[in-house]
């Protein structure tokens, strides 16, 4: 009976992802970038922090030397990206295409244009969006309206995206898109999916404002944008199984406990001698969380590098990871209370608090809500 | 499959066949300890992280440790624990293990007993209390002061006054007053120099955390199962988003507690006592978190048939219920985290977390 239940396999420890550590510290120290507070957080767009990065090899560094990459483990992978992350550098220009777009590539597009645009994202030079989310779909992924109909030597796609982090400033978008209507109930056949140029003609971009103001989302309409043939990912009408194999990339990475880490790691200089036990406790609690989660989200980069698809594992450690970083700021703003009562102010530390506070409700609702993930979970488990 | 996968089968297959009382009992009587502990000790496990020159099967102490996790995922009535921990204890002091049941009282702070020079051996004085399995053990291992220092006592378990008392899981936990108990020298062991003294308390908490983790393991296993076969409106009540998110919410759960106690045990045999601590201190508390919701979902799924002596889940969620408050609670390691985070600084902090 005790098969049923989850179980994470313990992380291996090797001395290279001790040197591995340092010398990203080291390029993080050198490119004046070590733990910015406040400034940045890994979200941030800065194209010119993401061409450091490539430079370094710290993007597609999973994919072969021939693609720009440096054929690296998900493990290494996984190291360079948490100190990266937890030491505040800005990743958002080069993430997307870095952690999933890349890796559909390599794994599902035709070798001419994985030689043209995988060197190019290793660079950091190349950035992408995901063409997932409709106006209505919501988390039902399979109601895509999108279409696609064949044109000459390609396809022409129409209809609207929703919830597009940075389409103003990509280079590409991988789209879903259906391509012939769904065969009686089956909703998941008939999609494909699409790399789309965002300098196509017919292609619309409306800026979407989010909660804390940040102009990051964006709605996108598409009026017979044309897309040739050579961009077609993997089989027409396979879209549905290469997306949720894109998922499980997005889901188990320290950027899924760590959205917040420069709060989080910045509230133990803001505990003084006179904490309270329950201030130091609430600290406390947070760290014995954040090993734990550590622990797991490597043991999925574990499983990806044995040639595993740990596809409920990963939604497992974004439910716990997401809903771990929603406490951080709830947590430091009771923590940090009776300093502000006092008068003690910290200027940057108290405008990251605020950002916080308003970024967290995003956490456990992008890359796959709770609920859905819970669905993943459950079926897992057995329960039928 | 590897030696250590052979050795997880066989202390699954034993721990899962092994003689356990009936759901409505508190625990075994004497003989049927005696009996279960010779078949656990005739498996060998009771010695697996002990060195081989002390007699030992030579298994690290993280290796030994998953048997351990399988005992308490099977709520198998032996001290397999505490006997384990003593007998690692004993072996920092280059100590051979007792013979039979034995247990280590270890506390957090400083040793509950002292010794004094009495003829040709020692007088122990000082109070313990919960002691696990204290009535039940042919040898209790205890720190004791001495001097300036401190040194290991061998106290036999079955020749003390002991005031019964057991924990809410109604495991033995017994007390004991000593006022000038003599001791052979034979019985005193001193440490070795440098030893630090929190160690035998970490070992304690180490191996409490990965008893909750197995436990916590079991109790999951039971709702989910239960969530499958038990019919309510016409259909098994795990079909429904409201259960399948409770259960999903307890994975998670017992998956962090258990990654936690992984790292605790990951760190048993490293000489570096404060990497130690800080895994110990994540664990406990991780997993100590863990232990309280996942009872709590469990009952909730379970109903009323859970909340009975008639049904055997409430021998997995009393011990998670006990083993949270034991060697530690999680309020205490919070503390001690934050404490730790307070002194490292943001920086120090991030470089002891990523060296664990």
């Amino acid at each position: 009976m005790l098969h049923k239940t989850i179980r994470l396999d313990p992380i291996e420890k090797r001395p290279e992802f001790d040197a591995l550590r340092r010398e990203v510290r080291a390029f993080l120290a050198e490119a004046g970038r070590e733990r910015d507070l406040g400034r940045t957080n890994w979200s941030s767009f800065d194209p010119g922090f993401s061409r450091l990065c490539g430079q370094r090899g710290y993007v597609g560094m999973t994919w072969p030397a021939r693609y720009g990459g440096r054929d690296a483990s998900p493990i290494e992978k996984y190291v360079v990206n948490e100190e990266l992350i937890a030491g505040g550098a800005p990743l958002g220009a080069h993430w997307v295409a870095d952690r999933q777009s890349g890796t559909q590539i390599l794994r599902h597009a035709r070798e001419e244009l994985r030689a043209d645009i995988l060197p190019r994202i290793a660079r950091g030079e190349c950035y992408f969006g995901i063409g997932m989310s409709e106006p209505g779909s919501g988390s039902d992924l399979a109601s895509v309206q999108m279409r696609a109909r064949r044109a000459d030597g390609g396809w022409l796609l129409s209809g609207r995206k929703l919830w597009t982090t940075n389409a103003h400033r990509v280079h590409y978008l991988i789209a879903l898109a259906r391509t012939s209507p769904a065969p009686g109930t089956d909703r998941r056949a008939g999609l494909t999916q699409f790399i789309v140029d965002m300098a196509t003609p017919g292609l619309g971009v409306r800026p979407v404002h989010d909660l804390v103001g940040h102009h990051e989302f964006n709605e996108l309409t598409f009026d017979d944008v044309r897309v040739p043939d050579s961009h077609v990912l993997g089989r027409e009408g396979d879209g549905w199984a290469l997306v949720t194999g894109e998922l499980a990339f997005e889901r188990s990475g320290p950027d899924r406990y760590l959205s917040n880490a420069q709060l989080l790691l910045g509230a133990a200089d803001r505990l003084g001698a006179e904490a309270a036990p329950g201030d130091l406790a609430g600290m406390g609690r947070l760290v014995a969380h954040l090993a734990a989660l550590r622990r797991m989200s490597g043991s999925v980069a574990g499983m990806l590098e044995r040639g595993l698809v740990p596809n409920a594992e990963a939604a497992l450690v974004k439910d716990v990871g997401t809903r771990f970083e929603q406490e951080v700021p709830e947590t430091v703003r009771k923590m940090t209370a009776a300093a502000r009562r006092r008068g003690e102010r910290d200027e940057r530390f108290d405008a990251l608090t605020r950002e916080m506070i308003l970024t967290a409700p995003c956490y456990t609702i992008r890359g796959g809500t709770t609920e859905i993930l819970r669905g993943i979970i459950a079926r897992d488990l057995g329960l039928r | 499959m590897s030696d250590l996968d052979l050795l997880e089968d066989s202390a699954s297959r034993f721990f899962a066949g092994a003689h356990r009382p009936a759901a409505g009992a508190e625990g075994p009587d004497e003989a049927g300890l005696a009996r279960l502990w010779a078949e656990t000790a005739a498996m060998g496990f009771p010695l697996a992280g002990v060195p081989e020159d002390l007699g030992g099967a030579g298994m690290t102490r993280a290796e030994a440790s998953v048997l351990v996790r399988i005992a308490a995922a099977h709520v198998a009535p032996v001290p397999l624990a505490e006997t384990m921990a003593a007998s690692w204890v004993l072996a920092d002091a280059g100590a051979a293990p007792p013979e039979g049941i034995a247990t280590l009282q270890a506390g957090l702070g400083l040793p509950e007993l002292a010794l004094s020079p009495d003829g040709d051996g020692y007088g122990a004085t000082g109070c313990l209390a919960e002691v696990p399995w204290g009535r039940e053990a042919g040898t209790v291992v205890a720190l004791a002061r001495l001097g300036g220092g401190a040194a290991l006592v061998r106290l036999p378990g079955r020749a003390l006054a002991w005031t019964a008392a057991t924990n809410i899981a109604g495991e033995p936990r017994a007390a004991t007053a000593l006022a000038g108990h003599p001791l052979p020298r034979a019985a005193v062991t001193a440490l070795p120099p440098g030893y630090d003294l929190r160690r035998p308390g970490l070992i304690l908490a180490a191996l409490r955390a990965t008893q909750l983790a197995g436990a916590m393991q079991r109790v999951l296993a039971l709702a989910i199962d239960h969530a499958n076969t038990r019919v309510q409106f016409g259909r098994p009540i795990g079909r429904f988003q409201a259960i399948q998110s409770l259960l999903s919410e307890a994975a998670g759960h017992v998956a962090a507690g258990s990654a936690a106690a992984d790292g605790a045990a990951s760190r048993l045999d490293d000489p570096d006592a404060e990497a130690l601590e800080l895994a110990v201190a994540c664990a406990k508390s991780r997993a100590g978190e863990a232990a309280t919701r996942v009872a709590a979902i469990a009952h909730q799924v379970f109903g009323a048939v859970g909340f009975t002596r008639e049904h055997e889940l409430h021998h997995a969620t009393r011990r998670l219920w006990a083993w949270r408050e034991e060697a530690g609670d999680e309020a205490f390691w919070n503390e001690r985290l934050g404490a730790i985070a307070r002194e490292a600084g943001s920086a120090g902090l991030w470089a002891r977390l990523t060296a664990l």
